[in-house]
């Protein structure tokens, strides 16, 4: 009777670490930033997607000790307020880009912020910058990827990272 | 509680997409110094790999069969990585060195595509079936404009306003059998053994429909994949084709499935329910669709639904009395 008890508590055990991973107890530190060339609509296409744990953290410290973002839409357009302004590209000649906002929504554990601007010609590159959540944990890393017919092109941004360019990978002939 | 709750903070595999589709990663068996980040390399990945094992490639028996024997055997003990691999494979019975190599061992992602779907049908040799079938298929091609057009005008053809000049060319067309096309056939059908002739003519009675599915693995990482067919008549069907079939060619494969007569395939999609943790799922639909991208549809509609509700907050709100206003008489 015993052995298979222990069993059942060490397989729950190796189980909960597993698959639950790091998700309840502890903050991420990691946001992750799409940055999609959408030919069909001719927009390029941002989405920042972040663990709701870590924004719920870092929302009571950047806005409010009472900010809700899960019941309250006010609090989450603040806190992509503040995403948005953490977030930022240039062109190649390091001429910033105007991104428009174009929302925020929760799905399960995370918090997505979306941006948009037009594609134009000369988008073979990008200075980004991201600091968000940074100056709140050191350690946090914000995951770019940038996409453009199905080729992806990346950059992991600590808080030591100033502008980082990313050259967009070419189409596949 | 009916069954197991939908639990969206667990590890799926749409979890762990962003990451892998990168090009900065290492792979999860990587000293712990190099590691460019822990999180998704040493926690997301392996738990969306372990549970995509359990769910997809080994089903839940067998995959719970294996890990409580690698419980059992490491108790107490200290088990590295391989001695892990090594128990399951040997557990379950299953060979999974390919499995482990890709998810463990590489930065590879998974991204299959259904390329293209091929219809064949069986050639009977007999001219009087295969000249038929061929006059269908050129009676089926869009009739020209110039011919259309010419009918809706009402426009006739010397023959058919002269019907005595109608010769042997007018009543036969280039299907049409000659005796020497059927003893040539005959011929031929007479030299078959009886068993041959047997299983031609079963196969005439069946005519089934032969589909030849071209897959490419685009992402490099082999996985199983899972199949979902759709019918002209509205039957479905789901297949699982398994990972040994990259075995000799991994980086382009064909398959071909056979379906009774009436079981037309009108689409088929690889990984619909997104088990596998496939990067684009654009290239899974044959005939492709177009999938919105996530801003569009957000644009399109907010989400709405049961799993976007916050329920351990709204729980915390006390039951009332609904408050009932006296109607004015």
């Amino acid at each position: 009777m015993m052995r298979p008890l222990i069993t059942l508590v060490l397989i729950s055990m190796v189980s909960l670490s597993l698959f639950a991973g790091k998700a309840f107890g502890h903050q991420q530190k990691e946001a992750y930033t799409s940055i999609v060339f959408n030919q069909r609509s001719g927009m390029l296409e941002i989405q920042h997607r972040f663990y709701l744990h870590d924004a719920e953290h870092a929302a009571q410290q950047v806005i409010d000790k009472s900010t809700d973002l899960i019941s309250d839409p006010v609090g989450r357009e603040a806190f992509a307020y503040y995403a948005i302004s953490t977030f930022a590209m240039q062109d190649q000649q390091q001429q910033p880009l105007t991104l428009t906002y174009v929302g925020t929504e929760l799905e399960g554990k995370y918090l997505w912020v979306y941006q948009e601007t037009p594609i134009t010609a000369d988008m073979d590159g990008f200075y980004l910058k991201m600091s968000a959540l940074q100056e709140l944990w050191s350690d946090q890393t914000n995951h770019i990827n940038v996409e453009r017919n199905k080729r992806v092109t990346s950059a992991r941004l600590h808080i030591a990272d100033s502008w980082h360019f990313i050259e967009v990978a070419k189409p596949a002939h | 509680m009916n069954g197991t709750p939908d639990l969206p903070w667990g590890r799926e595999p749409s979890d762990v997409i962003e990451y892998m589709k990168s090009n900065v990663q290492v792979p999860i068996m990587t000293q712990s110094d190099s590691v460019l980040q822990l999180d998704p390399n040493a926690y997301i990945k392996p738990a969306v790999a372990l549970n995509i094992l359990r769910e997809v490639v080994l089903g839940r028996e067998l995959f719970d069969f294996a890990f409580q024997e690698y419980s059992h055997r490491w108790m107490n003990k200290r088990p590295t990585p391989s001695d892990f691999f090594r128990t399951m494979e040997e557990a379950s019975g299953v060979d999974l060195d390919w499995f482990f190599r890709g998810w463990f061992y590489t930065t590879d992602h998974v991204d299959i595509s259904l390329d293209r779907i091929y219809k064949l049908r069986l050639d009977t040799n007999n001219p009087d079936i295969d000249f038929e079938r061929r006059r269908q298929d050129y009676q089926a091609k869009p009739m020209p404009y110039s011919v259309e057009r010419n009918q809706q005008s009402g426009q006739k053809t010397w023959v058919e306003l002269n019907s005595d000049n109608l010769d042997y060319h007018d009543q036969h067309d280039q299907f049409s059998v000659t005796n020497k096309e059927r003893n040539k056939y005959n011929k031929k059908h007479a030299e078959l053994d009886p068993w041959e002739q047997q299983v031609l003519a079963r196969a005439l009675k069946e005519d089934k429909n032969y589909y030849v599915f071209n897959f490419a693995n685009l992402g490099g990482l082999v996985m199983p994949i899972l199949l979902d067919l759709t019918f002209e008549n509205g039957n479905t069907e789901s297949l699982v084709l398994p990972a040994e079939i990259w075995r000799r060619s991994p980086s382009h494969v064909s398959k071909l499935i056979v379906t009774d007569k009436d079981n037309i395939l009108v689409s088929a999609v690889v990984d619909r329910r997104g088990e596998t943790a496939d990067v684009d799922i654009e290239n899974n639909y044959y005939p492709r669709q177009i999938i919105p991208s996530r801003i569009e549809a957000f644009k399109e509609e907010e989400r709405k639904g049961n799993k976007y509700r916050d329920i351990m907050h709204d729980n915390k709100e006390a039951l009332k009395e609904p408050e009932i206003k006296v109607k004015k008489k």
